[in-house]
């Protein structure tokens, strides 16, 4: 059996709907910040190829709609960078590191656990959609293409530094859905302005690849910095 | 609330459990024509580097085969042959021109090879055998020429040959039978041969050449640093020539960027400004075949003759980027590239050769008289930029 990410998304707005006893609340914001990605990498059959998580970049708006007193719906439109590198640790030591940028779409629950004078505290949980919008490729590879031999007659390999934009393939997937979960906290500057931290892990439930390759899936944590104005007072 | 809580606690956790994967995982050491089957699939799966670009559909040759390999038994001569026609089936339509594959000695007492980019060739009404032209290019030559014979480096050229000599005086001419001129220069048990290399580097340095012919006709290639050797000499070094690309993961579509291809002359080398033709034919194969696209992507470089072979990619060691060639135990080896190349003018001829600026196609009776169209148009090239 499989199910669709997307499912969750109107299972979530059902849900929401069940509860809905408005106090029409309406918050617009930014958010920026950075990204930590793992690339969850089911190998079969590369011995020697080693991925690492790399930093990028989250940046987006945000829309809050607050119908009860500790409930909400966030959504929003990022733009965020799931980057990873794979290296071979051998005497061999390719490296590739990818920079990969989605423009992605959160649709999140969040429930207030703290209220205590200005100060508010968040859990939020929910799905996300997500486009592969373009990558980069930094890579560090020998070229038998480039060779050169030396006064004594030997052949060596140059090595290509290489950094050029990513070519999608036929085998590539450029849309993702998943799970979202997070943490927010937030300060009341004004009864209009809010400012927040924000911690959320966005977990890919859709495979990069559509062949019998190694499997790929995103796991990615961000951190935000955000600045929301209350549109709609109570 | 408590609805809320648990639909999200669902939607969360049951579609973890339904991810589905289907990973086939080689055995280094097959015992079994099950065994060998998946090791082989999962291998050309993993290392073979034209899967962007070829038309067999893997996938579905995973479903076709292994019920039919599951029913062979590896110790039965009968199913042993059975098995070498379920692989050429499987491979028939395989692009690149270097795929072969060779049955270990032990199964059938010889080593039969599937070579699916010949076998498609001689299938067609226009294949012919290959040709020496030596005799006849001889012929053309003045008589202070200088031939060589030497053993080769390898069971596929086990014989090398190199003829180098003038014509009219003033147009060099060098036709070796494998790229290993350089090996051979280095090596101390090749008299002859080494005679005949320092007569082409010496005469390659005359101040008063017209041209020069590199004949690469049934020359299948060899090492490519010979590509260094041959045409740096007309090259500035780091001369782009065309462009390759590698595998860096195992999955079919991962692919390195394309890399510049490039010629760096040898130390030492002086820079020849006289302009070049190479010659080359259905048989000019490998590093042969880079080396004419090398020569024709020059501004004074000329192709004349028949399209090459179609082996444009390069033989490493599997270890280098986990692509190319690899072994399944005793069973079977397949040789298979471990690069893309692309000309200089972004064409992909991996399996269709390289179109030749002047095409003379192959003349059998005028060769047997002494004829050599194409070595004619050569000198006729150098006779218009007089």
């Amino acid at each position: 059996m499989k199910i669709q990410g997307s499912a969750i998304i109107p299972v979530l707005i059902m849900a929401l709907l069940l509860q809905s006893k408005a106090v029409c609340q309406v918050r617009i914001g930014i958010v920026a910040g950075p990204a930590l990605n793992f690339l969850d990498s089911r190998k079969f059959n590369s011995p020697t190829n080693v991925s690492s998580s790399r930093y990028g970049y989250r940046a987006g708006i945000s829309v809050q709609y607050d119908f009860r007193n500790r409930i909400s719906i966030l959504s929003g439109l990022d733009v965020i960078q799931k980057n990873y590198s794979l290296h071979r640790p051998d005497s061999i030591g390719t490296q590739f590191s990818f920079r990969n940028t989605f423009i992605q779409a959160p649709l999140l629950l969040q429930w207030k656990v703290l209220d205590a004078k200005r100060l508010s505290l968040y859990v939020s949980g929910g799905g996300f959609v997500s486009y592969w919008k373009s990558g980069r490729v930094n890579a560090q590879v020998p070229n038998t293409f480039d060779s050169y031999v030396d006064d004594k007659q030997s052949v060596h390999v140059n090595w290509e530094q290489v950094n050029t934009t990513y070519e999608f393939t036929t085998a590539d997937i450029r849309y993702e859905y998943g799970l979202v979960a997070g943490l927010t906290l937030g300060y009341e500057m004004t009864s209009r302005i809010i400012i927040s931290t924000s911690l959320q892990f966005y977990r890919s439930l859709a495979n990069l690849r559509i062949d019998q390759s190694p499997a790929r899936f995103n796991n990615t944590g961000a951190l935000g910095l955000g600045l929301t104005y209350n549109i709609k007072d109570k | 609330m408590r609805t809320v809580v648990v639909i999200l606690l669902i939607s969360v956790f049951l579609p973890c459990s339904c991810k589905e994967e289907v990973i086939v995982t080689p055995s280094p050491h097959p015992k079994d024509f099950p065994e060998v089957f998946d090791a082989f699939w999962a291998k050309m799966n993993s290392n073979y580097v034209f899967w962007d670009s070829d038309k067999t559909r893997w996938d579905e040759q995973y479903q076709k085969y292994k019920p039919l390999f599951a029913e062979l038994d590896i110790n039965q001569r009968n199913d042993v042959e059975k098995s070498l026609s379920y692989f050429t089936a499987m491979t028939k339509d395989l692009v690149d021109g270097h795929y072969l594959i060779t049955i270990g000695n032990k199964y059938l007492g010889n080593t039969p090879v599937i070579n699916p980019t010949l076998a498609r060739k001689q299938s067609l009404q226009s294949y012919r055998p290959p040709y020496d032209h030596l005799p006849t290019v001889k012929t053309y030559l003045d008589n202070d020429y200088q031939f060589a014979v030497a053993g080769g480096f390898n069971t596929n050229d086990s014989r090398f040959e190199i003829l180098c000599g003038k014509i009219e005086g003033d147009i060099l001419y060098l036709s070796f039978s494998s790229c290993y001129m350089l090996r051979m220069q280095s090596s101390a048990d090749k008299p002859g041969v080494n005679a005949v290399i320092q007569y082409f580097l010496s005469e390659l340095n005359s101040s008063s050449l017209r041209g020069v012919v590199i004949d690469l006709r049934n020359n299948h290639g060899g090492d490519i640093s010979d590509l260094n050797f041959i045409v740096g000499p007309f090259v500035e070094p780091g001369t782009v020539f065309g462009y390759s690309r590698y595998k860096y993961d195992a999955g079919r579509m991962d692919l390195t960027p394309w890399l510049d291809a490039k010629i760096n002359p040898l130390p030492g080398t002086r820079h020849v400004g006289a302009p070049v033709v190479v010659l080359a034919d259905n048989f000019t194969g490998s590093a042969a075949e880079l080396m004419t696209s090398a020569i024709q992507s020059l501004p004074g470089g000329t192709f004349i003759g028949e399209m090459t072979y179609g082996a444009t990619g390069t033989l490493t060691p599997e270890v280098l980027y986990n692509d190319g060639s690899f072994e399944m135990g005793e069973f079977m080896t397949v040789q298979t590239s471990s690069s893309q190349f692309r000309t200089f003018d972004n064409l992909f001829v991996e399996g269709i050769g390289i179109k030749p600026d002047i095409a003379i196609e192959f003349n059998l009776k005028d060769l047997n008289e002494g004829h050599d169209e194409a070595l004619e148009r050569a000198i006729g090239t150098f006779e218009n930029r007089q």
